[in-house]
């Protein structure tokens, strides 16, 4: 077999261009550099000091709304904080300089370092709570921002606010270009590129997972709490940056000027110029900021009025924004599909070493079970889901949990793959006790997981899609990186939304081989699939087991496809097993008569 | 590929945007013309909080403008206003004032309405040399404002003619102060008590609220529970004033109140509190729209009111403070004064007749307001000789309150 | 001790008004998982037209009380069953699930501008409907006891509703499960908009009575669905019972604070509550811990 071959000369790891900004996106940076750089030349050019004023305005805004779009679209994270964040720097920087009368240097660094605290403060909750939750603490710290401003008083000279004389910076560098107008046309520039380096890397997708589905990021191994402070951080950095250009360029704070509008400006300009998109939030600058604040100034009884209902219709006609909706009206123009196109896991799996291979893992001696879980109980409040449940999972073998609904099925799945602690029993893996080991901890010994509803990004390509976990250090796992590169080209140019249902499964699957697991966990895998792929997903779990020697654990309702997939099948009834055992020695139990009823012709 | 003729789009849609926008405003290589209409900016506080107030303003800017241009203009120049909004916001204050003098070209403003939105722009306008009359309450002096200067009534003016009253009129021995929690009222509430120590004393209690209010039983409680002989209230509005008398009321609390100038809000007071309102409340405000009798009132008060009636519709003018009107509209006579003693709009040289000559020549223009009292050190144009402790409540002729503190 | 007793009762009655604000975000809730920002604007809406049809301060309207609370009470049933229809539409796309958190913020934004051409930007006086009763030596009006009374009354109300009418039992059972609801072929959208009604007319008649209580100003909105958000959060999001104690203790401790520590500690109070109940329990004290879906 030519792959075969393949993988017994590749000398070394074939590592194709790494792009920091992925090819599509880069001339949607590029245009957005020459929009933000336009829009400072422009006014300067034609000399009009307020045009010019307004466009500085605009891109300190957009500086701290990319740091926001990169926290919202690709973390996830509701924040109603950003305004803070700016306010806190730009507050200290103007209490440095102004009244305690540090050098504008020192005072640039003081305001930073505040702003950046402020948003750790602010990103604390988000290791408790998330969503609305969230939304609403960071949207209860800025609003409590001004009014503690005026609680300290003595300290902030709220009621009179901070002047901020103008410094070496408000100096000509060249022409009529003052230094403050080159510096905040490279810190807005700075943020847009920083916006496409994140959506383009790892990391970003990372964040990504971690923020949709916290379950998911666990069981790929990452830590989510952890990324989700970086995200802020990073949202921080902008803002705190932002917060210091606010001072050089207005020279003047109060607390007024940092109220929850800001914030909430700042939220709207990232959703309603196109959530995720580099270009989004300058879209968003535009038609909530230039446009009303600049643009129509003269209609002023009328501008509150026309700022709720530019928001209101742009989210009415383009629910992902003014770029997210120019690109779908470009695209129906066109009427041109967008390159679809299918993933076959087979092809992939033929690269694999030959099976049976001996035991990837390599730490468990042979013959033991792969997973053995001894009396696992769990109780939600009244409801106990799982009721010493105990089960053995050998190697190489698909095992099929069923059981009606509300069994515990999918509780005991959890269990194994530790996203529920159970309140007693014991879980082995390969050999070593692993019950206190959290949910990434047994994702980096091997243990592989999908989910119900498959968590597959639809504006990210397939590849995206599957190479979004840490690599898996220790495991030999070259013959899968090396199958996944050759795919990696076809798959990037694969919209993961043109995929079919049931190759998001497939999907999902490859983003757990890409860890190569020793054990994979699938959530009803077979759920809204059609017949044909059903059959196809049968024989994909065959070809796993048999090309990766790695043991699969499912939850299926479908029982065909248990019956023709399955090497064992546990019978799940009130939290406890009721039978275990191989298809052909339970079918005449009672148990599995009930349950098969209506498929017992087909295994005859 | 698809996205990218969308962001084609986006940039021909900008790029259009953009050049539309220079293009249409022009740059400002014009510099001030001399000839043609005189461009006064006024950037008022139009939404947001203070939007009623800034109302009042609009209204008083309106009729000075009109009044001049009818009788010719400044140095026969025809006056234009350009409104700003700046919703109270010192940001935008600052976005206003820098449309006004370089998209606009003022050559005069009038505004914004606060001291932080005036300590926000003054770099600018300093800058740019404009003279300018803001609505400030505090902080404005010669050295941040060397062009600029207040023209309302100091907060700390206020709180120490509220204080003397108290000891001097009602001859307290023990006082109890309130303020809001906006600028002014902090100001004040601090000034209260700088001048009671100032006469050895502190207040029995102290208590604050925020606007807009919503009960204010909890510091009413405080201060009752003090048992002060007056009580000091620095307010914002007359709503609040008006909530200050239904909660002292609802306490079944007598005490004697003296209040800031908003609790000469008298109209919106009584909306809320009811016509008796003014029973135990009185109120340190201008002199200029009050008297002791009826032969004493002063014939500038009662012209401009009349005049005001006759140019704006009731809708407009109702609750409509017409001294507060009237500051805004003698500010701009004010800069005209000085505009035309100097030939000039230049700030320095404007800045400099209105400190040295422009409170004795005002005594001869057609101002409404009293006691302008400006100088080379004294940037607001009142001192506390204009004020005088009144009965808001009772109204001796339309839009004249009883002044209190006469000679008998 | 007179001081609690005042404080106790005028607390309760301003608390009664955030339980109200809070039921009414939580009926929505409950039945579109949408928190609704602009309904502070929709207590605004309920004030602005009891002052224009009830303008008399002196207790001689032309018009009998029952009337316009009725009359007002529509309005804004109307208004919000709109608002709520403008609100869901973009959100049938189905695109971006928080498209709400823009829509209503926006609603709120119009609604308070199109509020300033009506009234300007005044604080509205509006009338005391019932007079006074004598407390502990001060007077308090009754319509703190009546705004403590019609939060019960409407508690009560809901949770017969929910479960006399199908309607009612049709609307709780969006709450369990929107997507269970969809698939099952409930037409949701009718439903949904029916929940801004009621929501409506909950604000209607917290607009006519409460309006008293805490002054109908438009710059206030924000203030009261804040409040509103924060007894919703603290009772547990879509807890009703929960909101019917959350907001009496809330409203009693804003004023207690307010009297011993002064009025200025009012709002970082306030948001210090809603910050430390979600870091310590974010399901509120009277909410049920949700099963992690997975």
């Amino acid at each position: 077999m030519a792959s075969r071959a393949s993988t017994e000369r590749a000398p070394a790891r074939v590592t194709p261009t790494r792009h920091l900004v992925r090819p599509e996106l880069k001339r949607e940076l590029w245009l957005s550099i020459a929009i933000v750089t336009l829009a400072v030349a422009v006014p300067l050019v034609a000399g009009s000091t307020y045009w010019l004023q307004a466009m500085l305005l605009a891109n300190v805004y957009l500086v701290a709304a990319s740091g926001l779009n990169i926290l919202r679209s690709q973390a996830e994270q509701m924040s109603f904080g950003q305004g803070a964040v700016l306010g806190v720097s730009a507050y200290t920087m103007a209490l440095a300089v102004g009244v305690w009368g540090l050098s504008p240097l020192n005072g640039v660094l003081l305001g930073f370092t505040a702003g950046m605290m402020a948003g750790l403060l602010m990103s604390l909750p988000s290791l408790r709570v998330q969503g609305y939750y969230l939304g609403l603490v960071t949207m209860a710290g800025a609003l409590a921002l001004p009014e503690v401003f005026f609680l300290f008083e003595d300290q902030t000279r709220a009621t009179t606010g901070v002047n901020v004389l103008p410094s070496a910076i408000n100096d000509i560098a060249f022409w009529q270009v003052d230094w403050l107008t080159i510096v905040i046309l490279a810190c807005s520039i700075g943020s847009l590129v920083l916006t496409g380096v994140v959506r383009s890397s790892r990391f970003g997708r990372q964040l990504r997972v971690a923020g949709a589905s916290p379950e998911a990021a666990a069981t790929l191994g990452l830590r989510s709490g952890r990324l989700r402070l970086l995200a802020f951080g990073l949202a921080s950095v902008c803002a705190s940056l932002a917060g210091v250009l606010y001072v050089l360029l207005i020279q003047y704070v109060a607390p007024g000027s940092f109220t929850l509008s800001l914030s909430i400006l700042l939220y709207f300009v990232v959703v309603i110029g196109g959530a995720g998109t580099i270009a989004g939030p300058i879209a968003g600058v535009v038609v909530l900021y230039v446009v009303p604040e600049v643009g129509l100034v003269s209609l002023l009884d009328y501008r509150l009025l026309i700022y709720g209902a530019i928001a209101y219709t742009v989210i009415f006609l383009m629910p992902d924004g003014v770029v997210g909706g120019l690109r779908r009206i470009a695209s129906s123009l066109r009427k041109k599909a967008e390159p679809g196109g299918g993933i076959a896991l087979a092809a992939l799996l033929a690269n694999a070493p030959p099976a049976g291979a001996p035991a990837r893992a390599g730490t468990g001696e042979t013959g033991a079970p792969l997973l053995k879980a001894e009396n696992l109980s769990a109780r939600f409040g009244r409801v106990q889901a799982l009721d010493g449940i105990s089960i053995e999972i050998g190697r190489g073998e698909v095992h099929a949990i069923v059981g009606p609904n509300g069994s515990g099925k999918t509780t005991l799945l959890n269990a194994l793959s530790g996203l529920v602690t159970v309140d007693q029993g014991t879980v082995w893996f390969n050999g070593e006790d692993i019950t206190p080991v959290n949910a990434g901890g047994r994702a980096a010994r091997g243990l592989g997981r999908t989910f119900q509803t498959p968590r597959v990004f639809s504006d990210m390509t397939v590849w995206e899609n599957v190479d979004c976990g840490p690599s898996r250090k220790g495991a030999s796992t070259d013959w899968i990186e090396k199958a996944l590169e050759g795919v990696r080209a076809q798959w990037d140019g694969i919209a993961a939304h043109t995929l079919p249902h049931g190759q998001r499964r497939s999907l999902e699957i490859a983003r757990a081989l890409h860890r190569a697991p020793t054990l994979l966990a699938l959530d009803e895998p077979a759920a809204g699939l059609s017949p044909a792929e059903r059959q196809e997903l049968s024989s994909l779990l065959r070809a796993v087991v048999a090309a990766t020697g790695a043991s699969v654990v499912m939850v299926e309702h479908d029982l065909e496809l248990v019956w023709n997939a399955a090497d064992f099948i546990s019978v799940v009834d009130a939290g406890k097993v009721l039978v275990t055992g191989r298809p052909a020695d339970i079918r005449h139990m009672p148990e599995i008569r009930r349950l098969f009823a209506g498929v017992t012709d087909v295994p005859g | 590929m698809t996205r990218n003729s969308g962001f084609r789009a986006l940039l021909g849609i900008a790029v259009m945007a953009l050049i539309g926008a220079t293009t249409g405003c022009g740059g400002d290589t014009g510099g001030a013309t001399t000839t043609g209409p005189i461009k006064v900016g006024v950037p008022l506080a139009l939404t947001g909080p203070a939007a009623t107030v800034a109302s009042w303003a609009r209204m008083g800017v309106e009729m000075s403008a009109a009044e001049i241009n009818d009788a010719g203009g400044i140095n026969g120049r025809k006056v234009e206003l350009i409104f700003e909004d700046t919703a109270l916001d010192p940001t935008k204050a600052v976005t206003a004032i820098n449309r006004l003098i370089n998209q606009e070209k003022v050559e005069l403003i009038v505004g914004p309405m606060t001291s932080d939105e005036s300590l926000a722009t003054l770099p600018t306008t300093t800058k740019a040399k404009i003279p300018s009359i803001n609505g400030s309450g505090s902080a404005i002096t010669p050295q941040v404002a060397p062009y600029s200067f207040a023209m309302l009534m100091n907060a700390e003016h206020q709180a120490q003619k509220m204080v003397e009253v108290a000891l001097d009129k009602y001859g307290a021995t023990s006082v109890a102060t309130l303020n809001y929690s906006g600028t002014q009222g902090k100001i004040g509430g601090a000034a209260f008590i700088k001048t009671l120590q100032s006469h050895s004393m502190k207040p029995t209690a102290t208590q604050e609220f925020k606007f807009p209010v919503t009960d204010l039983t909890p510091q009413l409680l405080t201060l009752k529970k003090s048992n002060p002989q007056v009580l000091l209230s620095f307010n914002n509005t007359g709503d609040d004033t008006g909530r200050l008398v239904l909660g002292l009321r609802q306490l079944n609390w007598n005490v004697p109140v003296i209040g800031s100038y908003a609790t000469t809000f008298a109209t919106q007071t009584k909306g809320v509190a009811g016509p008796d309102a003014f029973a135990n409340l009185k109120s340190v405000t201008w002199s200029a729209f009050s008297a002791c009798d009826k032969a004493q009132i002063r014939p500038q008060a009662t012209d401009f009111i009349k005049r005001a009636q006759a140019r704006f519709d009731a809708t407009r003018l109702k609750d409509a403070s017409y001294d507060y009107m009237a500051v805004y509209r003698d500010a701009l006579f004010i800069l005209k004064a000085g505009v035309e003693a100097t030939k000039s709009t230049d700030g320095p040289k404007v800045a400099d007749w209105i400190e040295t000559k422009g409170a004795e020549a005002l005594k001869s223009l057609p101002v409404v307001h009293q006691g302008y009292a400006m100088s080379k050190t004294n940037h607001f144009l009142m001192d506390t000789s204009s004020l005088a402790l009144v009965d808001a409540g009772e109204e001796i002729a339309p839009g004249i309150f009883r002044r209190l503190d006469c000679d008998k | 001790m007179d001081e609690a007793v005042i404080i106790l009762i005028r607390g309760i009655g301003s608390g009664a008004v955030y339980t109200l604000v809070a039921m009414s975000l939580n009926v929505i809730y409950n039945a579109t998982g949408v928190l609704n920002f602009a309904q502070g604007q929709l207590l605004v809406v309920a004030g602005v037209f009891t002052y224009l049809w009830y303008p008399d301060s002196s207790g001689t309207g032309s018009l009998p009380w029952i009337a316009v609370l009725l009359a007002v009470t529509l309005v804004v049933t109307l208004v919000a069953a709109l608002q709520g229809w403008l609100t869901l539409l973009p959100m049938r796309s189905g695109s971006d699930q928080h498209s709400w958190i823009v829509t209503t913020i926006a609603a709120s934004i119009v609604i308070g501008a199109v509020m300033i051409f009506v009234i300007g930007p005044r604080t509205l006086a509006l009338k005391n409907p019932f007079g006074f009763f004598p407390l502990a030596g001060t007077q308090v009006p009754y319509v703190y006891l009546a705004i403590s009374v019609l939060a019960v009354v409407v508690h009560l109300a809901l949770r017969w509703f929910q479960r006399r009418y199908l309607v009612g039992l049709a609307l709780n059972a969006l709450s369990q499960d929107l997507d269970a609801a969809r698939t099952a072929g409930i037409s949701t959208l009718p439903l949904q908009v029916l929940s801004f009604a009621i929501a409506g007319a909950i604000l209607g008649l917290t607009g006519y009575l409460g309006g008293h209580v805490i002054g109908v100003a438009e710059s206030n909105a924000l203030h009261y669905v804040i409040f509103g958000f924060i007894v919703a959060v603290v009772g547990g999001l879509g807890n009703n019972t929960g909101a019917l104690v959350a907001g009496p203790v809330f409203g009693v401790l804003l004023m207690l604070v307010s009297f011993q520590l002064g009025g200025s500690a009012e709002i970082p109070l306030a948001l210090a509550v809603i910050v430390i109940v979600l870091m310590l329990r974010p399901e509120g004290i009277f909410g049920r811990l949700h099963a992690r879906r997975v």
